[in-house]
């Protein structure tokens, strides 16, 4: 079960996202689950699969939004790298960036 | 401004943003404090937008959403008048997007990831204070119904401009519509209001590209602008432009200007003036357009100096009641038939004042009640006076301000008179002019009416100025009908004149009354007058006003001619 204590060993700065759940533990770790659920990391994946660069970025974007709030550290870092790479559409292999938000978020995947 | 809006409303927040966690995460924070509606992208926000725009404080948005993003919500907004007036806050990570969103009229951005709580809050709350004081002010001073400044709120606004653009040269310019209650009355109060924001609107256009601001105040305008020196034919142009829109000849746009005004006096007395020089066209037809000048001075000290004079005029006697008579031309010889009072004031410094001159002057100042007073006793005694030396009746007309009617002891004054010179009422005719029943209608009827029931005989004076449709003048309490001096003035000039004075003749004749002509003056306009059966003539044509020494000798040539009659 993921919990505070976890995340934190994780990297994360809970500090930060529960402050921003006004201190609501249960509250927070509810939207941490729904944040790493979303179904956007697997549109991202298919995104870039199609090399359609404008629709990476904008679901990147969102999620580095999102995951950034809920203030899960490492997965965002990664999502911040690749977020860079598709905003300035370079023609670059995107697999290894994708690959390392895939490895973070199922970090964390595995402890729900 | 805080203490005016109600802290204990929970105002609608709208939050729109595609990430369910953003949403969640920003909505559990608002919540706290006010109630949240969300929106996934930026049409449904624009849905919500629409339907909740009465209620709701504040819109964050978010900018990058699929189907339509944030800064083309932005634009939407910035379309809509009404709509603009919502304040949007922009919830972005990226620098750029700030700048570009608060061109486009977001009021503040909150970034990703989120801020602490309590400075989002913060900030709501402040943009909302903000705005809803910035409406309430904008409110209280536009004027609804034109757009333009509220007076209290222009002068303030002038003082502004002065401070800002203190080398420029300004023109302070007071336009005002005379009789606007007459167009109301004839035309609607939805065709006035029409007017009204017609020259609201060309107003506006002169503002265009230039340092300058307006108001409305009733039928007045009042506009404050740079001075430039083409200013005169582009003046010109609006007005003529502004006057086809009346349709009625005694109503028009008048304007006054003061030129380049000293910057070092008032900004209500610049006004004071301009409106000083508008004022002075009330009565002159000819001119649309009147500027303040050094010749304004002297007229504010002859105008002082009158109204300040006016009581010790009493007193001295330089009021005096002149007679003008009134001749029966339906016989086979005129006959004195009546006469009508005309004041003069032999001033003791200025020599004789024409009624043209004070009588205005003394309505403007409240004084033309106890003038109007005055008339009436001198002309009750006069009347007595005749008869005890002649043995003959002469019924005198005297006018009646309207003011005069709204007096509580009005008709008691007149039943005074008549005990006191033991006279009948029907010796004083009570003129009113055409356009006294123009006002609160219903009321002067009922005076007048009250009048007529005691005896009273009632004279409509200005008969065919155009005040009256044909509908009130049925319904008016009258005994005979004066026609207006204008329409005799041309009537041998002028065919058009001429057609107008036959159609009121039948007018005339359907009513039922008899009509009195006055400022007859040749032999000409007297038989045109008399062919279309209008037989009481007052004019030069028979005599001018004179004092009663002088009419009594007209009075021993009109016994002479009966008695000659008689034999």
């Amino acid at each position: 079960m993921l919990n505070i204590t976890k995340m934190n060993e994780l990297g994360c700065n809970t500090a930060e996202g529960l402050k921003r759940c006004l201190n609501q533990e249960t509250f927070y770790l509810n939207l941490v689950q729904m944040g790493l659920k979303d179904e956007n990391f697997a549109k991202l994946e298919e995104a870039i699969k199609n090399n359609d660069l404008d629709k990476s970025f904008e679901i990147a974007h969102g999620l580095k939004g999102s995951i950034g709030n809920l203030a899960i550290t490492p997965l965002y870092n990664a999502i911040c790298e690749i977020t860079e790479e598709l905003r300035a559409k370079k023609a670059i292999d995107y697999s290894p960036l994708l690959e390392k938000v895939k490895e973070n978020r199922d970090k964390f995947l595995a402890e729900l | 401004m805080d203490n005016l809006i109600n802290p204990n409303i929970k105002r609608l927040v709208l939050i729109v943003d595609d990430e369910f966690v953003n949403r969640e995460m920003l909505g559990f924070i608002i919540k706290r404090d006010y109630n949240v509606i969300f929106a996934k992208n930026g049409q449904e926000a624009l849905e919500q937008i629409k339907k909740h725009k009465n209620l709701l404080s504040i819109v964050l948005l978010d900018l990058m959403m699929p189907i339509m993003d944030g800064f083309k919500v932005l634009q939407e907004l910035k379309k809509d008048e009404e709509l603009s007036r919502i304040p949007v806050i922009v919830l972005t990570s990226e620098k750029d997007a700030e700048i570009e969103s608060l061109k486009l009229g977001a009021v503040d951005f909150i970034n990703k990831p989120y801020d602490m709580p309590e400075v989002i809050l913060a900030r709501v709350r402040r943009s909302i204070d903000l705005s809803e004081s910035y409406t309430m002010i904008e409110n209280i001073s536009r004027d609804e119904l034109t757009g333009l400044l509220t007076k209290e709120f222009f002068f303030q606004y002038c003082e502004r401009l002065d401070k800002y653009y203190s080398e420029k040269k300004m023109d302070a310019i007071v336009f005002t519509i005379s009789h606007l209650d007459l167009i109301i009355e004839i035309n609607g109060r939805s065709y006035g209001t029409e007017i009204l924001k017609k020259i609201a609107n060309a107003i506006k256009g002169l503002l265009i590209k230039t340092v300058g601001t307006a108001c409305r105040h009733s039928d007045t305008f009042y506009l404050y602008i740079e001075h430039k020196n083409d200013k005169q034919e582009l003046l010109n142009n609006f007005m003529d432009e502004l006057n086809s829109l009346f349709d009625n000849s005694r109503s028009r746009l008048i304007c006054g200007i003061t030129q380049n005004v000293d910057k070092k006096i008032d900004v209500s007395k610049r006004f004071e003036k301009a409106m000083m020089a508008c004022s002075s066209l009330y009565n002159n037809f000819s001119d649309s357009i009147g500027f303040y000048d050094a010749g304004f001075n002297q007229k504010e000290m002859f105008v002082e100096n009158l109204v300040s004079d006016v009581k010790t005029s009493f007193e001295n006697n330089s009021f005096i009641v002149y007679y003008q008579p009134k001749y029966d031309i339906s016989g086979s010889r005129p006959r004195l038939s009546s006469a009508e009072a005309l004041i003069r004031w032999n001033h003791p410094r200025f020599g004789m004042v024409t009624p043209r001159s004070f009588i205005p002057l003394l309505e403007e100042n409240g004084l033309v009640s106890g003038l109007d007073y005055f008339v009436w006793n001198e002309v009750a005694s006069q009347i007595r006076r005749w008869r005890d030396q002649y043995n003959i009746i002469i019924p005198v007309s005297v006018n009646i301000s309207r003011i005069d009617i709204y007096k509580p002891d009005f008709e008691n004054n007149f039943l005074k008179l008549i005990n006191t010179n033991g006279l009948k009422p029907s010796d004083l005719m009570l003129e009113f002019n055409e356009s006294a029943y123009t006002g609160n209608a219903e009321q002067i009827v009922k005076v007048i009416e009250s009048l007529r029931s005691k005896g009273f005989f009632i004279e409509i004076d200005n008969f065919g100025s155009g005040y009256s449709s044909f509908n009130m003048l049925s319904d008016l309490p009258k005994d005979a009908l004066k026609l207006d001096i204008e329409l005799i003035r041309n009537i041998a000039k002028d065919e058009k004149n001429l057609r107008k004075v036959e159609l009121l003749m039948k007018v005339v004749d359907y009513l039922n009354v008899p009509v009195v002509a006055e400022g007859v003056e040749t032999e000409e306009q007297c038989q045109l007058l008399k062919k279309l059966k209008c037989n009481i003539i007052q004019g030069f044509y028979f005599s001018k006003p004179l004092p009663p020494e002088e009419f009594k000798l007209l009075i021993e040539k009109e016994l002479k001619s009966r008695e000659n009659e008689r034999e």
